[in-house]
């Protein structure tokens, strides 16, 4: 492995039918939520795969249900408040959610493993970083303690850490927010995972230290072969790091395409106005502000869930749900005039 | 891993500023405890020389325990005493009082540790438990039962056991002690009823404080991550989410163990055990003055101690050092 350094360029876009099952492939996974003793889909029929190398982005505003998406696909999801109801999480082809709560244990921090959104809470403040390192070695790989260690400082070295061996015994208070990041992915890796989950690594850190984050993960996932999701609102991040986008929006996938073609043809008006809302360099058409705000689960409207806040939206629109449907250059979007929308950034000038 | 090293650095200063704190601590207390001599009503001197002594008697006992001479005169032979380690002589017992102190401590000792022992052997599981479980049936069991077990007085439950399980069923011993030398079974026997009465209020307050520290600790962030990581449940409670959630409760153990020295008063009186509470009651009736001041310079001292102890642990606990 080397130390990846460089900045990464978007690889070419993974095949979207390869032969094999994909890495990670969530099928119609509907997660609900207790409102007062009333459940509420949060996330309904969501369908996504990550392949291996490949980093998918999942993007939305906060109340999408991006991130309970992904604390699925791990069954991190609060039991008392909330259940999956439906649907699959295959793990190379292995349906995660049937498996017994010790199964999923195995799986977790060893063939899948996730980092948060919070660095500075997200490590144990009573245990030094690598012990708390070293320990999932020692859970997955059966390392004894020297073992451990010698991975822990392994890793810490190859996440950026300096003096990585130096800082075994250090406590996470004696580390800025962005090391802790740093010890976090250390923690992710050091077992050489399959698939990393990301939820909004960098949303708490601050711009440059972000960039350095991202590297971080795209170099990992490409030097082993590891699939990313990506959990984000930024679409600076989903541009800088991403493959393959999911776009959510009120617990559904609105639109799903492959990097480039997002960007260039957006569909859905939601995945517009997200591109829109971006501050640009050049100033121009930037920052437009998608009006009104995401519809609470407890009222999710009937018809297209963006429709209220859609400046294309017709009467048909709020009539009834609206379908996924193939988009033309490879993906899906849920948009029932996207056909006949020009959202691309030339049309919206237009 | 080095870091018990690291931790001993890092508690050791605190260890001496505690140990400079105690020299002024002790000197109010000394000045308090010695002010009791002039607020409890009675002449100790007329107490001593019984009902039908005549006056001059008593101005005999008086001169001879030094009650004649003025206050300040009594205070420094007092401090005095105090500093060569001699805490005056019992008027009841006719005997030096930290010899009194000395021979009773060991029982009380005992007594407190078994006390100690079992609740924290019924206060963390039962913690852990409802901490783990809250809001559910188990965390209401814990709840309520902690509440009897606090609202109850420990003489009443004292009397209970001693009657119960002590007389009418005699599974074990209602009263005495016999000391450890003698062997562990003999000991442990005659200190379980007496300790379970003391020690349950202790084990409610431990269950309560590590219910409400656990359950806050079990939402936070870091203990997901260790879930994410793959940790077994038990590792994730008793590893990661424990050693957090026991700050708090150290405090408490640590105010707990003036508690149960406060309470073996009354519990080695109901099990008729000689230890310290036992000597205190008796110096209190009698008006025993140097037993009495004796015992509380005594009990402050070990006061003192016990959350030395608690900051000590705290520091071993808590990466970030220095104790609230």
């Amino acid at each position: 492995m080397t130390h990846p350094t460089q900045t990464p360029q978007p690889a070419p876009a993974a095949p979207t039918t390869p032969s094999a099952p994909p890495l990670l492939s969530v099928r119609d996974l509907t997660v609900e939520f207790a409102v007062r003793g009333e459940w509420n889909a949060v996330v309904s029929d969501v369908s996504f795969d990550v392949g291996a190398g490949q980093v998918v982005a999942l993007v939305g505003e906060s109340g999408s249900g991006k991130s309970v998406t992904c604390f699925s696909t791990l069954r991190l999801i609060d039991s008392q408040n909330g259940r999956i109801s439906s649907g699959e999480v295959l793990l190379n082809g292995r349906d995660l959610l049937t498996l017994s709560e010790r199964e999923m244990a195995d799986v977790r921090g060893n063939e899948v493993a996730m980092i948060f959104q919070e660095p500075m809470t997200s490590l144990n403040p009573a245990y030094t970083v690598g012990s708390q390192v070293g320990e999932v070695v020692r859970r997955h790989r059966g390392a004894d303690r020297a073992g451990a260690r010698r991975r822990a400082a392994e890793v810490l070295d190859l996440v950026g850490i300096p003096r990585a061996a130096s800082r075994l015994d250090d406590y996470p208070h004696q580390f800025s927010g962005g090391m802790r990041q740093r010890v976090m992915i250390a923690m992710a890796l050091a077992t050489e995972p399959k698939l990393l989950i990301a939820d909004e690594p960098t949303t708490a850190l601050d711009v440059t230290i972000q960039a350095q984050v991202l590297d971080l993960v795209r170099g990992f996932a490409r030097d082993l072969d590891m699939g990313v999701l990506l959990v984000t609102h930024d679409l600076g991040v989903v541009a800088e790091a991403c493959d393959d986008v999911v776009v959510m929006y009120a617990g559904q996938v609105v639109e799903h395409a492959e990097l480039f073609d997002l960007f260039d043809r957006p569909r859905h008006p939601y995945t517009s106005g997200l591109m829109h809302s971006l501050p640009r360099v050049d100033g121009v058409g930037g920052m437009e502000v998608i009006p009104g705000s995401p519809p609470l689960p407890t009222a999710f409207p009937t018809g297209c869930r963006f429709g209220p806040r859609c400046r294309f939206a017709e009467a048909a629109c709020h009539a009834g749900p609206i379908p996924l449907t193939p988009r033309p250059s490879g993906g899906t979007d849920r948009c029932r005039r996207a056909d006949e929308l020009d959202l691309t950034p030339a049309g919206r000038r237009a | 891993m080095g870091t018990a090293s690291a931790a001993t650095a890092r508690v050791l200063p605190l260890v001496g500023r505690r140990l400079l704190l105690l020299v002024p601590l002790m000197g109010i207390v000394t000045l308090a405890t010695f002010s009791l001599v002039f607020l409890i009503p009675g002449d100790p001197a007329h107490r001593i020389a019984g009902e039908g002594a005549s006056p001059e008697q008593i101005a005999a006992v008086r001169a001879n325990l030094g009650l004649d001479r003025p206050a300040y005169e009594q205070f420094f032979s007092f401090v005095g005493g105090l500093l060569q380690g001699d805490l005056g002589t019992s008027y009841t017992f006719s005997t030096p009082v930290l010899d009194m102190i000395l021979t009773r401590m060991p029982v009380t000792v005992s007594l407190t540790a078994v006390a100690m022992v079992f609740a924290l052997l019924i206060g963390i599981p039962a913690g852990v438990l409802a901490g783990r479980r809250a809001g559910r049936w188990q965390d209401r069991v814990v709840t309520v039962s902690s509440t009897v077990g606090l609202a109850t007085p420990n003489f009443v439950l004292g009397l209970l056991l001693a009657l119960v399980i002590g007389v009418n069923l005699a599974w074990l011993p209602a009263t005495g002690y016999t000391p450890l030398s003698e062997g562990v079974w003999p000991w442990l026997q005659h200190l379980l009823l007496p300790g379970i009465a003391l020690g349950v209020v202790a084990a409610a307050e431990i269950a309560r404080q590590l219910r409400a520290s656990l359950s806050d600790v079990l939402r936070q962030d870091y203990v997901r991550t260790a879930v994410a990581k793959g940790m077994l449940p038990r590792t994730v409670v008793w590893k990661h989410a424990l050693k957090n959630a026991l700050m708090p409760v150290i405090t408490v153990i640590g105010i707990q163990v003036g508690y149960l020295l406060g309470g073996t008063a009354v519990v080695e009186t109901v099990f008729g055990i000689k230890g310290l509470g036992d000597f205190a009651v008796q110096s209190v009736l009698a008006g025993d003055l140097p037993a009495i001041q004796g015992m509380v310079v005594f009990a402050v001292a070990i006061t003192v101690l016990a959350s030395l102890v608690v900051d000590i642990t705290y520091g071993y606990l808590n990466p970030r050092g220095e104790a609230h």
